[in-house]
């Protein structure tokens, strides 16, 4: 019964590793992969520049549909 | 700002799940500060190539269903044009150029839902490029079926608006849901070909249970007789002749024009489109915008870009096809001017597509489509 009950919380803990591990790593790798588009992203969120540009091409009617 | 969110994004965007794959990711490019450095080698719509693109990665199967799906290959389309031209071969005309050029604008990628206006409404971000799940009909579907079925749908074409508008405020993805529109099934099918379409009978099962309905007429038409829309759609809008023709009368001046005569009508025809989802001996049938010489621009550009005109007449096999096809029409409403009684539709001539419905221009094939004896009066 002790042998079952220490493997019980051995693999709880060991889970519970794993999950806390893998779920920092993940966010660790997303914040990597958005710094990889800093520069993209400091310039696209700069939503006043960003709309200089669009209203400019928005000018520019839209297309007929059928 | 006036006009349409074009091209930035918003910060809660870059904080969410798919802000965190980082844009040069999906997009390529470069995360440089100069402008032109970083837009070089850059892929606008990276959901593109072959159904799904970078979606694909974690959207597998969406990704495999959508590559086969009308919306992605604009199978429809392509079957009209390939069966008019015959027996040219595509590659003797500009159909190829005029296909990138101009009509593959309406074929959709997932962002030219979920992300951005669709191509032929000259694109830019939906929502500072926040994914939507549910595409906004408005802004998206709109941008392709805008001037018949948004037109007629919202009561801005037509006599009514549609009653699931009209009181339900319903969207066109209530009725036409992510699996239809991400899907064709078989796939390379045509619309009324396609297995899986929105079903009126869905949400009104005992209506369709002719024989067994309480409501008596439709017990008096038995099951595949009529479509619902015959007795329960208000007049609609066609276009009578060519999407788009030149106005060249003048060397060097070039006009682009929409000849189109509005048509608001209420035509009942054959359906020669009998299919497990479209059973129905008669619909209701609109208008196509096409003539003979609508690909008549073509031949000529043929001649100013390449030194040789393509095929006179490239629309060879005009007869093949009618102009006059099975509608889905989105003007429902429960009580209508022809389900008024039996005899609001039996015997009106007007309601039905006849002989001189149509001119002598016309393809053979709307012949297959008219009523030579429309229904008699019923006596009572």
């Amino acid at each position: 019964m002790m042998i079952g009950k220490k493997k019980l919380t051995l693999t709880s803990a060991a889970l519970l590793g794993l999950a806390c591990t893998f779920g920092i790593a993940g966010t660790v790798s997303a914040q990597a992969e958005a710094a990889s588009s800093s520069e993209c992203i400091k310039c696209h969120t700069d939503l006043d520049q960003m709309d200089a540009f669009g209203a400019a091409a928005a000018s520019s009617s839209a297309g007929i549909a059928g | 700002m006036r006009g349409r969110d074009t091209y930035g994004v918003a910060k809660d965007f870059v904080e969410s799940e798919h802000g965190q794959i980082g844009c040069v990711n999906c997009h390529k490019g470069h995360n440089v500060g100069d402008k032109d450095e970083a837009h070089k080698d850059m892929t606008k719509d990276p959901s593109d190539e072959g159904g799904g693109g970078v979606c694909a990665e974690c959207h597998e199967d969406t990704a495999a269903s959508y590559k086969n799906a009308m919306h992605y290959k604009l199978t429809g389309i392509l079957d009209i044009v390939g069966t008019i031209t015959q027996p040219h071969k595509m590659g003797d005309t500009l159909l190829p150029a005029a296909w990138k050029l101009d009509c593959n604008d309406c074929h959709a990628s997932c962002g030219s839902c979920h992300v951005a206006w669709p191509e032929v409404a000259k694109g830019g971000l939906l929502d500072r490029h926040r994914f939507l799940k549910t595409p906004p009909m408005e802004k998206t579907c709109y941008a392709c079926h805008g001037s018949r079925f948004g037109g007629e749908y919202r009561g801005l074409l037509g006599a009514t608006a549609d009653v699931h508008y009209e009181k339900l405020q319903m969207v066109c993805a209530d009725c036409h849901t992510a699996n239809q529109l991400h899907g064709t099934k078989p796939a390379d099918s045509k619309r009324y070909y396609d297995t899986e379409t929105a079903r009126c009978e869905s949400c009104h099962p005992d209506a369709a249970k002719s024989g067994k309905s309480r409501i008596a007429m439709h017990n008096a038409h038995p099951d595949g007789t009529l479509a619902c829309a015959v007795c329960h759609a208000n007049e609609y809008f066609n276009c009578a002749n060519c999407h788009v023709s030149l106005d060249i009368k003048e060397a060097g001046k070039i006009k682009v024009i929409f000849p189109s005569d509005p048509l608001v009508t209420f035509k009942i025809g054959k359906n020669i489109d009998i299919t497990p989802n479209n059973p129905y001996k008669y619909n209701l049938v609109r208008h196509t915008p096409a003539k003979k010489d609508s690909l008549a621009s073509l031949t000529y550009f043929q001649a100013v870009l390449t030194g040789s005109p393509g095929p006179k007449d490239l629309i060879a096999n005009y007869d093949a096809l009618p102009t006059w096809n099975s509608a889905s029409v989105h003007s429902i409403q429960r009580k209508t001017k022809q389900n008024q009684s039996c005899n609001a539709c039996h015997g009106q001539k007007e309601l039905f597509l006849t002989k001189t419905d149509l001119v002598p221009e016309d393809p053979k094939a709307n012949q297959k489509i008219i009523f030579n004896k429309i229904p008699a009066p019923v006596k009572k």
